[in-house]
């Protein structure tokens, strides 16, 4: 009953997010049946995590179950019957040739190999007392966090302040099987991973004209050491890597609609940029990175309303939780002190310490193999194209890093390189799927545009 | 135009056959190492329990132990300020003590006697000692595994 119930709560969530994106694409012609199916995983999660926020504000219990599940299944009719009414088609495109026929059958064997591999480690440290012990105590309570949980100091290592998008996806499907399940809830994040590859490709694809080349870049991915053997990559359950993965898809979404002036990629990217925060606390970073893009790509065609319009959900729903966190007296972490002008100019002396430590970290190649270096010639590849989108791309990877890296000089740990080499290598983690993104544009020598084959894959 | 095509492939080919030659054997050894299981719902603090005090079902023998308590007091968890398994166990034992109100007491040697004497029969109902050997005065405890002693409240108190 446990894994029917499991069946249940994905078939729900994947019901509400493939109904979101039928509505987003409604102006689309095709869609991608891959590309739905990595939408679906994503924003399902989004609008399924952000629904039990809310409505666990005024109902709990079975009642909050039953009305999340009638939301999920309207939602799923909804864009159903948005997509009958456009005639919007489902396109699969079967691979060209023998090459990629290979990459395909190796990437899938590849990701049904990562999904088992990820059932055999127990959840790790901050998977199971910071994400999933927020779902297994608000399944306790009803499926809602007490407000006892938020203000509790003994129970503050757990991160109260930390947005709910990943423990309420658990939760959900705790409510489905009935009990918390610490093995079945780990299914959750190769699902992460495997629409991370996905898009992975079909962005290499879209924005190089080449699909073995996206079959290959995704293939490339486990091969980063961190992603398969670390504490902190996929196998434990952490965050890090999903956050990755939704920036991935932001900012592939923003370069579509850069090279295409497609609106139903910018309002794809608009999605997916206001989850960012609420996948993990650094996601405000990366939206704020992605919030300058998007006026910098506003300025550059013309479209201030979109950007604007795109900006503005995420801004709301940081300052809400904000708000949230307020009134539930949560346990504010210590982390970091307040940012001022005296206190930079007091530590602006870590800053040398800050990069020295970070080069040991891109050198470490047991965590990272040679990636960092793959990126820094793609890096000069793309420099060398003088292209608008690639010098996007470009500071939506060089941006986060050095906020990032900038950040520490307001860590408040007794020992600051303490903070850094405990947490650096997961930041920089959140950074490999778009880095991989633009080794694959190095990738390739360039022939054809954006343009043309945007819609091609 | 088509030597820059051969020394854009080499160049590539190269990084990435040593990219992957670096990573191979670690990848390979994450795909075959472990085994799945066991698919239970305790799956992971199980599996923690196990390691850090050798008890087997640690979750639901804890969730039992937890049971008997009064359910008006806390939980007092003490562990060592300066031992990271110490402290990993306490937050186990937190995670698994909800809805119990809980008080973690991260100790030093040199605060140990001070912090205990600190907690209060009134408003606890028993201190989980976290691989922390619990002082010699008390006679009142039960093992739970190798690394975890349990102690009612009123034991706490040193003899006058």
């Amino acid at each position: 009953m446990t894994f029917v119930g499991l069946l249940g709560g994905y078939f729900t969530l994947f019901a509400a997010g493939f109904g979101v994106t039928l509505l987003l694409m409604r102006t689309s012609p095709r869609i991608n049946v891959i590309e739905c199916f990595c939408l679906s995983w994503l924003l399902g999660v989004g609008i399924v995590s952000l629904i039990i926020w809310v409505c666990g504000l005024i109902v709990s219990g079975l009642a909050l179950q039953i009305l999340l599940a009638a939301i999920c299944l309207m939602l799923g009719f909804l864009g159903w019957r948005t997509k009958q009414r456009s005639q919007i088609k489902f396109s699969l495109r079967r691979p060209n040739n023998r090459l990629e026929w290979i990459l395909a059958a190796i990437l899938l064997l590849q990701l049904a190999t990562i999904f088992f591999v990820s059932l055999k480690h127990t959840l790790g440290w901050d998977g199971l007392l910071n994400w999933e012990i927020k779902a297994r105590y608000a399944f306790l309570n009803g499926g809602v966090l007490p407000q006892s949980y938020y203000s509790n100091p003994a129970r503050a290592f757990s991160h109260p302040e930390y947005p709910l998008a990943i423990p309420l996806t658990e939760l959900w499907l705790y409510l489905w099987m009935g009990v918390p399940h610490q093995f079945w809830i780990k299914t959750i994040f190769p699902l992460f991973y495997i629409s991370g590859a996905l898009m992975l490709a079909l962005f290499v694809s879209r924005l190089a004209g080449k699909r073995w080349l996206g079959l290959l870049v995704a293939l490339l991915v486990p091969f980063v050491p961190f992603v398969l053997t670390s504490p902190g990559g996929i196998t434990v359950g952490y965050v890090d890597l999903p956050l990755g993965v939704f920036y991935l898809a932001a900012l592939g979404y923003l370069l579509i609609s850069l090279g295409s002036n497609s609106r139903e990629s910018w309002i794809i990217f608009a999605a997916l940029l206001t989850l960012l925060p609420w996948i993990k606390s650094e996601g405000a970073i990366l939206w704020s990175v992605l919030a300058v893009l998007s006026l910098l790509v506003a300025l550059y065609q013309r479209r201030w309303r979109s950007a604007i319009l795109s900006i503005l959900p995420g801004l709301v729903l940081i300052v809400c939780w904000r708000v949230y966190l307020h009134a539930m007296h949560s346990v504010l972490p210590a982390d970091f002190a307040r940012p001022t002008f005296q206190l930079l100019s007091a530590n602006i002396d870590r800053l040398a310490t800050i990069s020295r430590i970070a080069l040991i970290e891109f050198t470490d190649t047991g965590l990272w193999s040679i990636f960092w270096l793959l990126l820094f010639v793609a890096i000069i590849y793309l420099a060398a194209a003088r292209s608008f989108q690639k010098l996007i791309l470009i500071v939506g990877i060089i941006g986060p890093l050095l906020l990032y890296l900038v950040t520490y000089i307001f860590s408040a740990w007794p020992s600051y390189t303490a903070h850094i080499t405990s947490s650096l290598p997961r930041l920089l983690l959140q950074l490999m799927p778009v880095g991989w993104l633009a080794i694959g544009l190095a990738l390739s020598p360039p022939k054809r545009s954006a343009e043309s084959s945007a819609r091609e894959y | 135009m088509r030597i820059r095509f051969y020394l854009h492939a080499a160049l590539w080919c190269a990084l990435l056959a040593i990219f992957i030659a670096l990573s191979f054997r670690d990848v390979a050894r994450a795909v075959v190492e472990n085994k799945i299981g066991p698919i239970n719902p305790n799956h992971s603090t199980d599996a923690y329990l196990d390691g850090l005090t050798h008890v087997r079902n640690g979750s639901d023998l804890f969730a039992r132990w937890i049971d008997n308590l009064p359910r008006d007091k806390s939980i007092a968890i003490v562990v060592d300020a300066q031992s990271s398994p110490s402290k990993f166990l306490g937050m186990v034992i937190a995670y698994l003590s909800w809805p119990r109100d809980v008080k973690t007491i991260a100790v030093t040697p040199a605060t140990y006697a001070r912090e205990l004497s600190q907690i209060k029969e009134s408003s606890t109902s028993a201190a989980v000692f976290c691989a922390l050997k619990p002082p010699v005065w008390i006679k009142k405890k039960t093992d739970f595994g190798s690394n975890i002693v349990f102690v009612p409240a009123e034991s706490l108190t040193p003899p006058q």
